[in-house]
């Protein structure tokens, strides 16, 4: 099988550089045949690289250790789920998957481009990016690289990967790295060709809300995966891998406002190519940062000599779209101004500065210790007191944006229209401001957030409730008119429930940070320690052992006024075999669960006298933070469910 | 052996797939194609301004348009939208006369 997939991999490149050849050829020509040909190369692409992709999930799963990457992160004691999530546990393995998500990607775009073949520009992108990813893995950093000697035993999975939350994390965050090609191809392709007109932007915005729906959802597993399994206690360290992602994330949400004012008035139109490139560029940034493991991060599960190409890739990138872009720049003047201060559009080019400015201030604390360590020879590490002092103004910033952003009309808002659509968040603000006061919250962050986020939400909820009200005035009944606004409106409607998904977020990472107890005991069986309202009882250790891993839990009997309420299990595990990063030991945190708070135990210690060492937090509204991803992704799928308008089928041509 | 077949087999399937259309000959349906690319264009641009005109008409009844924004912003949209509609019917009475003849 491996060289089956050798070979898929390799035909893939050419057929790649082909398809970039025969769709820059149609371009320049007109050529039909030639772009249809480019348009069949790309599909080439994605079922050679699903051969490839079958190939070593079936190397992985048969544990053939004459494979290198398979010897590598596997061994006999691996659970088949993990020695199928081992595909993007390595280097090679992961960007074959990358390479396997953009051909889908490239796929489907030239596929609903038309049967013509699509804009041969856009093709030649989609086919330039895969190009530079499958010349990785056909030369540098080959998945099926055979082994000298093969070997009896693997070197295992690194045990921290050993995690339900990583067989899906990385996989989603990659549908949201690579989805940021497609957009940057049209982009591209329209700076190219020339046509400069909507229709890009109109592909583009798709894509973008899908990659940044699984940018998000990515980001979220993530911070659940560290949450779970890293054991320190919390779900967001500002590690690069974890801004890596987050950078993209924060333009491309710029990106998808800013683009509405494209769509409306035809304004921002360089604007919003500069944000795409961006976050192209940033999408590929994050790839360098955890691929290459320039960095160190508890993320970086591998590193190579993959850089150097990096570099040049991305210097290239960069380059080559601003000349293009300053090139057509005469063509992309746009024919509106801003036509007061006072306007949504003004209220959404201020968020994408704010976006803009926060994706720059934590690229800065990212590449910091690399810029120290070329300038100074001393690497200089940036840590979260310095994105928290940038990020959290920023951020209150931009989340009171949030609220007043809807508020506002298009065009140039009048005083008066201002006074009547504030005066009932403004209230909701206030109440909330004066009751936390009042029970006694001292902490200014907080109650500035929590009386921001109420802001928000009471702007969410009166949207939905004038808009049912205009509705329910032409006769419909309250839930249908609900329906009916939501449905007619999706991108509208949708993009609100996003906002109350932030919101939600907001809350609970500001309550989880701000108020945050904890405690770190030594307990001899029977001792008890309490922390908030819960009585913790230590009863004592049990060992255990399996084929992968020496285990010891420590049994601790939760109270709560004096009643059980559970059992805790936290465990240290020594593991058989070294694992990747050579970390053989891990903890596997215990979690009791509720939206009011986490009680969240951590077994840092087991002496020889059954004597423990727990480290116990309690976190409070941590559950606000994944139930307020879980509507981000509603309201964003909400905002790209397809509409059932058109009247008539298209012609099929 | 056979791991050698099957790597042929694939790269002759992946070259025939690709280079098909370059020996294909002219494509009888290529003009249907382009015609039917330019529709589904024209339908999104339709389609689009359907979509803010309705959007412009809830913020005027929400109360956040004045009048005088409502009218700019609709006769624009307006506008568009029936020259796309004008586009398509054009297209596609084109397309019958064509496939009456």
């Amino acid at each position: 099988m491996s060289d089956i997939g050798s070979v898929a991999v390799l035909l893939s490149f050419f057929v790649t550089v082909y398809g970039l050849l025969a769709s820059s050829a149609a371009a320049k020509t007109g050529g039909e045949a030639l772009a249809r040909s480019a348009r069949n190369a790309v599909l080439s692409v994605s079922f050679l690289l699903a051969v490839a992709v079958c190939c070593l999930l079936y190397e992985l799963v048969t544990l053939d250790f004459s494979i290198k990457y398979v010897a590598l992160n596997t061994s006999t004691d691996l659970a088949v789920i993990y020695r199928v999530t081992a595909l993007w546990a390595g280097q090679s393995g992961s960007l074959l998957l990358w390479s396997f998500i953009l051909s889908l990607y490239a796929s489907f775009a030239v596929v609903r481009s038309g049967k013509r073949g699509g804009d041969p520009y856009v093709t030649a992108v989609l086919c330039a990016v895969a190009a530079f990813f499958l010349f990785l893995i056909s030369y540098v950093e080959k998945p099926f690289e055979p082994l000298g000697a093969a070997e009896s035993e693997g070197r295992g999975l690194n045990p921290i990967l050993q995690n339900g939350y990583m067989a899906i994390h990385p996989l989603t965050l990659y549908v949201g790295y690579v989805g940021i090609t497609v957009p940057f191809a049209f982009g591209i392709g329209a700076l190219l060709g020339g046509e400069l007109g909507g229709r890009w932007i109109r592909n583009s915005r798709k894509y973008a809300l899908f990659s940044w729906m699984f940018l998000s959802a990515g980001l979220l597993l993530g911070a659940r995966w560290a949450y779970l399994e890293l054991g320190w206690g919390g779900y967001w360290a500002w590690d690069p891998v974890e801004n890596a992602a987050f950078m993209p994330w924060l333009t491309a949400t710029a990106f998808l406002h800013s683009v509405m004012i494209q769509e409306r008035k035809e304004m921002l139109k360089k604007w919003n190519l500069v944000l795409l490139i961006i976050t192209f560029f940033l999408s590929i940034f994050g790839t360098f940062i955890t691929r290459t493991g320039i960095v160190s991060s508890v993320h970086s599960f591998a590193r190579s000599d993959i850089g150097p190409p990096f570099v040049v890739f991305m210097a290239f990138v960069l380059v080559f779209s601003f000349a293009l872009l300053a090139w057509r720049s005469k063509d992309l003047e746009s024919r509106e101004g801003f036509e007061s201060a006072l306007s949504r559009e003004s209220a959404f080019l201020f968020n994408n500065l704010l976006f803009l400015a926060a994706a720059f201030a934590v690229f800065l604390g990212t590449i910091f210790p690399i810029l120290s360590e070329a300038l100074t020879g001393k690497k200089i590490l940036v840590g979260p007191p310095y994105f928290n002092a940038v990020g959290v103004p920023i951020g209150l910033v931009l989340i009171l944006l949030m609220g007043v952003g809807p508020l506002v009309s298009w065009g140039k808002a009048t005083p008066r229209n201002l006074r009547k659509s504030f005066l009932f968040p403004a209230l909701v603000a206030a109440a909330v401001l004066a009751a936390l006061i009042v029970s006694g919250m001292r902490d200014v962050v907080a109650v500035v957030t929590f009386s921001i986020c109420g802001f928000v939400a009471s702007t969410v909820f009166l949207e939905y409730f004038k808009g049912i009200r205009v509705r329910s005035a032409r006769g419909e009944n309250p839930v249908s008119a609900f329906f009916s606004l939501v449905s007619r409106n999706r991108r509208r409607y949708g993009g609100y429930i996003v906002h109350l998904g932030v919101v939600l977020l907001v809350v609970g990472i500001t309550a989880s940070s701000v108020f945050v107890t904890q405690r770190e005991v030594v307990l001899d069986k029977g001792d008890s320690f309490s922390l908030g309202g819960y009585e913790l009882v230590f009863r004592g250790v049990r060992r255990f052992s399996n084929d992968a891993k020496d285990g010891v839990s420590a049994e601790l009997s939760v109270l709560r006024n004096g009643k059980s309420v559970s059992t805790m299990y936290p465990e240290k595990n020594i593991y058989k075999y070294e694992g990747n990063r050579e970390i053989n030991q891990e903890t596997e945190v215990a979690l009791r669960s509720t939206f009011r708070d986490d009680l969240y135990l951590i077994l840092s210690e087991v002496g020889d006298g059954g004597k423990v060492n727990v480290r116990a937090f309690l976190n409070p509204m941590v559950n606000w933070i994944w139930a307020g991803g879980l509507v981000i992704v509603f309201g964003a799928a909400v905002t790209m469910w397809p509409g059932g308008r058109r009247k008539r089928g298209f012609a099929d041509g | 052996m056979a791991e050698y077949v099957v790597s042929i087999v694939l790269a002759l399937v992946v070259s025939a797939f690709t280079f098909y259309p370059l020996f294909s000959g002219g494509r009888s349906g290529a003009e249907d194609a382009g015609r039917g690319d330019r529709l589904r264009g024209l339908y999104e641009t339709r389609d689009r301004y359907y979509s803010l005109i309705r959007d412009v008409e809830l913020d005027r009844d929400m109360g956040k348009l004045s009048e005088e924004d409502y009218s700019a912003l609709m006769s624009g949209y307006k506008e568009r939208a029936a020259s796309a509609a004008r586009d398509i019917s054009e297209l596609e009475s084109g397309k019958g006369q064509a496939e009456r003849a």
